[in-house]
């Protein structure tokens, strides 16, 4: 429903650590992406978007299972991330979450939220099958 | 102090309103003998009807580009289109409001102590000033004579009219003469009418009752700590200055900040994503710490698109700070009721 990919990692994020553009799921003709911080405790990457400049953030998250608690956690970590790094501005920092299972209640929200938070970047889900 | 108003008048009209303490709003077209419309004569109602007594007024000069305090309202706004007050041959400005100088600040009114409107401007360019943006009438946006602001930016104009004091003020102390009324006229919670045809009496019905009614204070801050007599609360609130997008309702209490957005009839999925857009532009002016404060939207309306509720529930999955409420106009459409939907 909103599974934007589909990829095959034992380790995704130090996968993304090595190489941003792996899985295609950043592509190299829209920005120059570097890698900002990593967290290998709380399983998270953010990587520092560049076009003449920074011009944005991405948080990728890694979890197993992607449940209702788990999604409430990493937006709560987001906004968070939202707040240090780009002054509350939401435009400016993409959400990607990797996990190997969820539910069709976490689907449905994850869809309504990018339907109407229009004016953000939609929450990108990418599903691993390793 | 609980509330805080600024009320623009003419040059021609300061000298009386200030000696009899009274000011009113206008009931037809200005230079015209057309009346108001509908919608213009619920703005201001809808502009004033929140006002208490104890209430701070400010004026704004228009031709002076002045602002003159500090004012304490000593009785609530009423309509009254039977006392002559003014000289214009036609206009009786019969939504009106009595004050008189506050008495924390009594030498200020006293002298008819001022700034310049520049001075006002320069607080809000800089971000200090969050409840206005002009006191100018602008295309575009709907020309207001009454302008309730944040008890925080009546603090800053007190200081301001303290800081220019020595420099501007009449030399001599001014007559202070005060109008009272006949006894029966009408309170402006009487004068509302077309509830659930024009928006601005839902909203006027809504302002009175932050106003007066604690009970839907608390229903609006479910979920968040409130003091209903301690929150503060502004209409037509600016959340984007440059753009000037602005917000029907903005109420505020400690950390926590609500976003009304009022439809006079159905509510759809286009308000809650612009009202959804409104609170992320909330949440980038600088005096949001979005560590400790939340922002909350509530969408009112008489009736809700069949697939909202369950929207907002799924949204509620990831942040749970959106809130419908359903009115209902009563009183043949004089009055509004509320309750809650999700």
């Amino acid at each position: 429903m909103c599974v934007e990919k589909i990829i095959k990692d034992q380790n995704p994020l130090l996968t993304l650590k090595k190489n941003p553009y792996a899985h295609g799921i950043f592509k190299e003709e829209d920005f120059q992406i570097e890698v900002f911080e990593t967290n290998e405790t709380k399983k998270y990457l953010i990587l520092k978007k560049k076009i003449n400049g920074t011009i944005g953030y991405i948080f990728v998250v890694e979890r197993d299972i992607l449940s209702v608690e788990e999604v409430k956690t990493i937006y709560t970590q987001y906004k968070g991330i939202v707040a240090k790094l780009s002054n509350n501005n939401f435009r400016e920092v993409e959400l990607v979450v990797i996990c190997k299972r969820t539910n069709d209640e976490v689907l449905e929200s994850i869809k309504e939220y990018n339907q109407k938070y229009s004016h953000r970047p939609p929450i990108r889900l990418i599903l691993n099958e390793s | 102090m609980k509330g805080a108003f600024i009320c623009t008048l003419s040059e021609e009209d300061w000298g009386k309103t200030r000696e009899l303490g009274v000011y009113g709003n206008r009931f037809y077209k200005e230079g015209t003998s057309r009346k108001l419309g509908d919608v213009q004569q619920l703005s201001i109602i809808r502009d004033l009807i929140s006002m208490r007594e104890g209430d701070v007024a400010f004026f704004h000069i228009r031709g002076k580009q002045t602002i003159h305090g500090v004012y304490k309202v000593r009785k609530s706004a009423y309509y009254d289109d039977k006392c002559k007050i003014w000289d214009n041959p036609l206009e009786l400005f019969p939504y009106r409001f009595l004050f008189e100088p506050h008495p924390d600040y009594k030498y200020l009114a006293e002298y008819d102590a001022n700034i310049e409107v520049h001075s006002l401007y320069e607080f809000i360019d800089r971000g200090e000033i969050k409840s206005l943006v002009t006191l100018e009438n602008e295309q575009n946006i709907e020309a207001r004579g009454v302008r309730k602001i944040l008890i925080e930016d009546a603090k800053i104009l007190i200081s301001l009219l303290h800081r220019d004091f020595k420099y501007r003020k009449t030399n001599q102390k001014l007559p202070f003469n005060p109008h009272n009324p006949s006894s029966n006229v009408r309170s402006l919670k009487d004068c509302i009418y077309k509830v659930g045809r024009i928006e601005n009496a839902i909203k006027a019905v809504l302002m009175y009752e932050l106003a007066h009614n604690p009970s839907l204070v608390r229903k609006i801050f479910s979920g968040l700590e409130v003091d209903p007599e301690e929150i503060d609360f502004v209409n037509e609130f600016f959340i984007a200055q440059t753009t000037r997008k602005s917000i029907d309702i903005y109420i505020t209490y400690k950390n926590s900040h609500i976003l009304v957005e009022v439809k006079t009839d159905r509510v759809d999925e286009n308000a809650l994503k612009q009202a959804l857009y409104y609170r992320d532009l909330l949440s980038q002016r600088p005096w949001i710490d979005m560590e400790k404060d939340r922002i909350k939207v509530i969408l009112v309306g008489k009736r809700f698109v069949n697939t909202l509720p369950d929207s907002i529930k799924k949204l509620a999955k990831i942040n749970n700070e959106i809130q419908l409420i359903q009115y209902k106009p009563i009183n043949d459409g004089k009055w509004g009721e509320f309750k809650d939907v999700c």
